[in-house]
Formats: C-alpha cells, sequence, structure tokens
C-alpha cells in the first residue's frame, strides 16, 4: 500500500544542502548584510532630509519628488521595523526552547 | 535608481511629465497676445512632446521622458489693428496660433493625468503596506 510521504520530493533536501554550502563560500556574512540594509534605510531619510530642505531653500526639487522622497523613506523604515519583529519574534522561540 | 521603489518612480515621471506640460500650457495662455517671441516672430504655440522610457536591454518600463518642446506650425491669426506698432503695411498684424479654448481643455487633462498619476502612487503604496502584512 502507497502511502503519501511527508516530502515525497527527496530533491528538496538536496537543493537544502547545496544552498547552506553557498552561503558558506560567498563570504559575506548576516551581520554584514543586516548592516548595509540598515544602512541603506538611513540613506533613505538622510535623502528625505536634503530634498526637503532644498526644496524649502527653494533650489530647485518639485514638491512631488519631497512627498515621494518622504514617502520612501517611511516605507523602507516601515519594511525595517517588520523585519525587526521577525527576528525578535524568532529570537524569543529559540529562547523559549526547554532544556 | 533604487529597485525597491521603481514603482514609484514611474509614476514620478509621469508627474514630471504633466508639470512639464502644464508649464507649456502656461506659458502659451500667459502668451496669447504676445507678438514678439523671441526671434522676433509672433509667438506660437508650444507643445510638449513625450517619449517612453525603457530599460534598453529588458524592455523594463521606466516611466516617461520628455524630448523636447515643439512649436505649433499652424496659421497665425491675423486681426486688423493699424495702431499696433507690430502691425504690417496692410494693417494686419499676426497674433499667436493660440486658442483659449484648446489650452483649457489641455489644462483640465494635464491635471487629471496629474491626479491620476497621484493614485497610481497611493495604489502601490497601499500594495506595499499589504506586503508588510504578511504573517502577522
Amino acid at each position: 500500500m502507497k502511502i503519501n510521504g511527508f516530502a515525497p520530493d527527496t530533491s528538496v533536501f538536496e537543493k537544502v544542502g547545496q544552498a547552506s554550502g553557498s552561503t558558506e563560500t560567498s563570504g559575506s556574512n548576516f551581520g554584514d548584510m543586516l548592516q548595509s540594509k540598515l544602512d541603506e534605510v538611513n540613506n533613505a531619510q538622510l535623502n528625505a532630509d536634503s530634498v526637503t530642505e532644498s526644496f524649502i531653500k527653494g533650489e530647485g526639487p518639485d514638491v512631488h519628488e519631497v512627498m515621494l522622497a518622504g514617502e520612501e523613506a517611511k516605507m523602507s523604515m516601515q519594511l525595517a521595523v517588520q523585519i525587526r519583529n521577525k527576528f525578535v519574534e524568532a529570537y524569543q522561540e529559540i529562547n523559549r526552547t526547554q532544556v | 535608481m533604487n529597485t525597491a521603489f521603481s514603482n514609484l518612480r514611474i509614476s514620478a515621471s509621469g508627474l514630471s511629465a504633466e508639470r512639464l506640460r502644464m508649464d507649456t500650457i502656461a506659458s502659451n495662455i500667459a502668451n496669447v497676445n504676445t507678438t514678439r517671441g523671441a526671434d522676433g516672430q509672433p509667438y506660437r504655440r508650444k507643445v510638449a512632446v513625450f517619449q517612453e522610457n525603457l530599460d534598453g536591454e529588458l524592455n523594463k518600463p521606466l516611466g516617461v521622458k520628455a524630448v523636447g518642446i515643439v512649436e505649433d506650425q499652424s496659421d497665425l491669426r491675423k486681426v486688423y489693428d493699424p495702431t499696433n506698432p507690430d502691425a504690417g503695411a496692410d494693417g494686419y498684424v499676426s497674433m499667436p496660433n493660440v486658442n483659449i479654448l484648446n489650452e483649457m481643455a489641455d489644462m483640465i487633462t494635464a491635471t487629471r493625468s496629474y491626479e491620476a498619476n497621484v493614485n497610481a502612487i497611493n495604489s502601490e503604496k497601499s500594495m506595499f503596506l499589504k506586503a508588510l502584512e504578511i504573517g502577522r
């Protein structure tokens, strides 16, 4: 009698092994990646600041450029907050593990 | 530049385009009675020309770009006014080929197109925020 396996396609596991192997050889670690993404979020905030400032000085950017820079900064900040929530959630999950 | 918000950049190019169109319309309305343009000839109606902006390799849409502002070459209006300093020997003055009614209609189009682009931006933003709710 044939019973449906939980993961009938064993090639899935081979791919998982390959993926973890490739990340070890790539050289960049998780901390660096997190740092660079946080820098991008920070750059979006700084860009919004500078665009707003130059608009107030009457230097050039259209009003929609100012609004869009602000929106982009806000949206990337919200994304960063959501990612952080996921990390904290995962950390707490590990921390609650019974020893 | 930023790939995460490239959809916002597309709509932003539309907003810039409509602002440029609005500028040309405003110039046409302001110069509706101008008999001496930059070249000494009567003012001619100006039209902004736009082109689709595509990423060369992928044909990925990047929005719209302005390629130039051209002059409408249709006939100038002839008005009989011998007292005008710019009148010809026959007493007729060449007035700009600007029709104020057409300009008003163009202005409505530009305003509504601007609104449409703003609505597109708001939809893109709400889609982004909706994606942040995944797994919550």
